[in-house]
């Protein structure tokens, strides 16, 4: 069976996980690489789940991943991460969470919740490349905090998770969200790449 | 209450798109390969074909697929589109379009192909003349709907042909030819997909765009034989006309279907003759049994017959398999709908390949929730009699299993920070005290929508919830029984206007008593803000119309008992639920406020932080920690800090509605200036 390099992002309705699908399948795609995706939404407007599935490579026949079979995971959110990296990440896969929490059920305070230690010790034995970052605070930084899914998505790519350029990148970013915005988006893209390759860049 | 939200958008409808919706759907470029998803592919598939009109009703999957000829419709204006104002309507509008000779489609949510049946039974042994595809897009797994149902059923109950499409390519293709199916056979078709298809993604090569056919010339050549009751036909030797008009359908109708069937070359079937093995599938697990295949290394071993018209079933190819191979696995979710077609079929055989499927006792393939490639590759593997493990194996499913009791609690949604709905829904419950009523001394009865959500802590607000436009009645069931408790039927502008309206009519109609909220937003909100005639002064097409006004559609229904209340207006709204809940009759209560996410979402005053919208923030040095703000309005943008601690409100998610700083009892949210 030929490489497929399998993506999973996963985060809360409302954070822009189907954008970041749309923008990892549409570079690859721009980047001539075969890819299908796939995006599972819930049934409500906002908090309710999101995960998207993105194939890149010619051996991918179908639009989804099997449970255990990530060769990346990308949480928009701490606990989606680690919900998603325990069900999805290959062993020695890479896992990008942002740090930020966004709890079960505003209501329902008394639910658990997991802390960034116990997210990195769980997924620590299926692999040892994870990264948690806080992607929340370099998109404030870029100008928006909305766009904490492009600054995580320049995280994976400057930890080389992605074999796709920055640039073309850029480029799809640009094609893909909504207009008057691009410049933020990708100045939050380009500061989560500087996040991680500078040494002080994890949370 | 000051609060600063922009209300009035005179353009939305001009600029209402859904994030999903592609710019290249309009795109005149046959030979172009675009990165589409299957929801952009069927909306691409109608233009080509020349769909002329396209009538849906918002509910995912459609709700996609329809915005996006909303889209194509602003590139070519004699493409007609509406919202109707429910499924039922969308099918009736589509049949006259028929019948003057145009193309018609109609997009539905599974649940919303149940609303069209009574016209679809009738049609179907009449005549129509411009093809016309129903859409329907089912959900295994229940993501966005109330039930799992297997609605390709409705293809031999109708005696309709069914279309179940693989790749995002196939699912473009295939729309012209059920075009050409539909009139040369004179009836609907239907075309079936699922949930992951819509929103799955891949490379399409674009056709070109059959603009002469949309613009045909509409007539119409009344024809009462085939149009109307047929009162004036003698039937000879039938009962009646129908049964006549019924025995027509098989002889001329099916048997153009049945001959098309037969030759049409998307069914497929992969075979190299020394194959012991065989699948049979249809859309998606087309694709997870070339996954499983490969993945078990079976490649050249198992013969693959991929069915697009999954009723009828293509004969000939069928009968080829089942003969050529030993064993023949069936692959699909939810109900046996193409396995029954192939025993039956095989039962006319005198010898044939052993079926193997959901209905072979210790296989184990399930009839609920969705399949994945794992889910084939067990069952291949079991039959071939080879070794299978999936990727996650049984350590890493226990320790998930463990954790999920703990934390892994799904997500399912929640109301948006500053909802009207969730500030109703806060004042419902908090008029009950003013009504000298407890909880457990009434019942609430909820419809569809974000409503719902009134079901999730902290709120507890719904004992029932019914379907579409189904408070009201289920409300008034209750009423009727003699239960001695104060009942309430709470519903959205949408499903009133779907249907909830006529269910108060019979309400008001069987001197019912009850209280009703209908939840004013403007929108159908839950499907993506959606135009309703209520909200706003346009239709999808940018018209002006006139818009309705809620409180004379209730007052035509024979209610006397009309309020309307400021959901934002904390205080005032729990005076006028409490007034209503005490009146001795039938009351009913407009929740009106504009949608938070239009803000949020359209109209962009959220890209713009701070000029639209000012958050409030909790000043604690007034806050004593009495928690109400996060744990009983439980606002999202709300931050619980934990017990006696001020909770934080996010200004990112704030957006001012100014809920929280009327409920405080001491006045310690204010907003920032």
């Amino acid at each position: 069976m030929s490489a497929v390099l399998n993506v999973l992002g996963a985060g809360v309705g409302g954070q822009g996980t189907v954008m970041l699908a749309k923008v990892i399948g549409g570079a690859a795609f721009l980047a001539g690489r075969p890819v299908l995706t796939r995006e599972t939404i819930g049934g409500f407007q906002r908090f309710g789940k999101v995960f998207v599935e993105i194939r890149i490579g010619a051996g991918a026949r179908s639009n989804t991943i099997d449970y255990g079979d990530a060769h990346v995971v990308l949480g928009m959110e701490l606990l989606e991460g680690l919900r998603f990296g325990l069900r999805y990440l290959r062993p020695g896969g890479v896992a990008v969470v942002n740090a930020r929490k966004i709890l079960l059920e505003p209501g329902n305070r008394r639910a658990y919740y997991p802390s960034v230690a116990e997210v990195r010790a769980q997924l620590a034995d299926i692999s040892p490349r994870v990264h948690v970052i806080d992607a929340s605070k370099l998109a404030a930084e870029a100008g928006n905090p909305r766009m904490e899914n492009m600054a995580l998505l320049g995280a994976a790519v400057a930890i080389g998770a992605l074999d796709i350029d920055a640039e073309v990148f850029r480029a799809q970013i640009r094609a893909t969200v909504p207009s008057g915005t691009a410049d933020a988006n990708v100045r939050a893209f380009d500061l989560g790449i500087e996040a991680l390759l500078a040494p002080a860049g994890a949370a | 209450m000051a609060v600063v939200i922009k209300q009035e958008s005179k353009d939305y409808a001009a600029r209402t798109f859904n994030k999903f919706a592609t710019p290249d759907i309009a795109r005149e470029a046959p030979g172009d390969v675009v990165f589409m998803s299957g929801a952009e592919a069927v909306a691409r598939g109608a233009l080509e074909a020349g769909v002329a009109v396209s009538a849906s009703y918002p509910g995912s999957p459609a709700t996609w697929v329809q915005e996006n000829l909303v889209l194509a419709a602003k590139a070519f204006p004699d493409l007609y589109v509406e919202w109707s104002i429910n499924e039922a309507k969308s099918f009736d509008v589509c049949i006259g379009a028929s019948l003057a000779g145009k193309r018609t489609f109609a997009p539905l949510k599974q649940v919303g192909v149940n609303w069209i049946l009574d016209s679809l039974t009738d049609w179907v042994l009449k005549q129509i003349r411009g093809g016309f595809v129903i859409m329907i897009g089912d959900d295994p797994g229940g993501d966005t709907t109330t039930d799992e149902q297997d609605t390709r059923h409705l293809a031999p109950f109708v005696e309709i042909p069914l279309f179940e499409p693989s790749s995002v390519q196939e699912q473009k293709d295939v729309m012209l030819d059920m075009y050409e199916l539909s009139e040369a056979a004179r009836i609907p078709v239907f075309l079936r997909l699922t949930r992951p298809e819509f929103y799955g993604r891949g490379p399409v090569t674009l056709g070109p765009i059959h603009h002469d056919i949309r613009r045909r010339e509409p007539s119409f050549s009344g024809d009462v034989d085939e149009l109307g009751m047929g009162l004036h036909q003698s039937t000879p030797w039938f009962t009646t006309r129908v049964a006549e008009r019924h025995d027509r359908h098989h002889r001329r109708s099916l048997a153009v279907v049945r001959d098309f069937v037969e030759r049409y070359p998307l069914n497929t079937l992969e075979m190299n003759g020394s194959e012991e093995l065989g699948v049979i599938v249809a859309g998606i697990t087309y694709d997870y049994a070339r996954e499983a295949i490969e993945r078990l290394g079976l490649g050249g071993r198992v013969a693959l017959l991929k069915y697009v018209t999954t009723w009828p079933i293509p004969d000939a190819l069928t009968r080829c398999l089942l003969g050529s191979v030993t064993k023949v696995l069936v692959v699909e979710e939810l109900d046996p709908f193409i396995e029954q077609q192939v025993r039956a079929l095989s039962s006319t055989m005198t010898s044939h390949a052993e079926i193997f499927g959901k209905l072979s006792p210790g296989l184990d393939l399930p009839f609920a929730d969705v399949y994945t490639p794992d889910t084939v590759a067990g069952a291949l593997a079991r039959l071939a009699e080879v070794p299978y493990a999936p990727a996650l194996g049984p350590e890493r499913r226990a320790r998930i299993e463990e954790l999920s009791r703990k934390t892994f609690r799904p997500r399912v949604g929640n109301f948006c920070a500053g909802c009207p709905e969730m500030g109703a829904t806060h004042a419902l419950k908090q008029a009950l005290k003013a009504a000298g009523l407890t909880r457990s001394d009434a019942v609430f009865v909820g419809d569809e929508g974000c409503l719902s959500l009134a079901e999730l802590k902290p709120w507890n607000l719904a004992d029932v919830s019914g379907c579409m436009g189904s408070s009201i009645s289920i409300a008034s069931g209750l009423y009727v029984s003699g239960l001695k408790k104060k009942i309430v039927a709470v519903i959205g502008d949408g499903g009133f206007l779907h249907s909830g309206l006529l269910g108060l009519m019979n309400a008001a109609y069987n001197n019912v008593k009850m209280t009703v909220l209908i939840h004013d937003n403007r929108v159908n909100a839950a499907t993506g803000q959606q135009l309703l005639p209520s909200g706003f002064d346009h239709n999808i097409r940018g018209e002006p119309t006139r818009r309705l006004s809620l409180e004379d559609l209730v007052r035509a229904c024979g209610v006397d008992y009309v309020d309307v209340m400021d959901p934002y207006d904390s205080r005032e709204s729990v005076e006028k639920l409490g007034k209503a809940y005490r009146h001795d009759g039938l009351s009913v209560v407009i929740s009106r406020r504009m949608c938070a996410l239009i803000e949020t979402r359209h109209l962009g005053s959220r890209g713009k932080m701070g000029e639209h919208v000012q958050p409030f923030y909790i000043d604690e040095g007034k806050c004593t920690a009495c928690m109400i703000c996060s744990r009983v309005l439980g606002c999202a943008a709300i931050y619980d800090q934990g017990n006696k601690v001020p909770p934080v409100i996010d200004p990112i998610e704030c957006i001012g509605c100014g809920i929280c700083a009327l409920v405080c009892p001491d006045d310690a949210i204010l907003q920032l200036r």
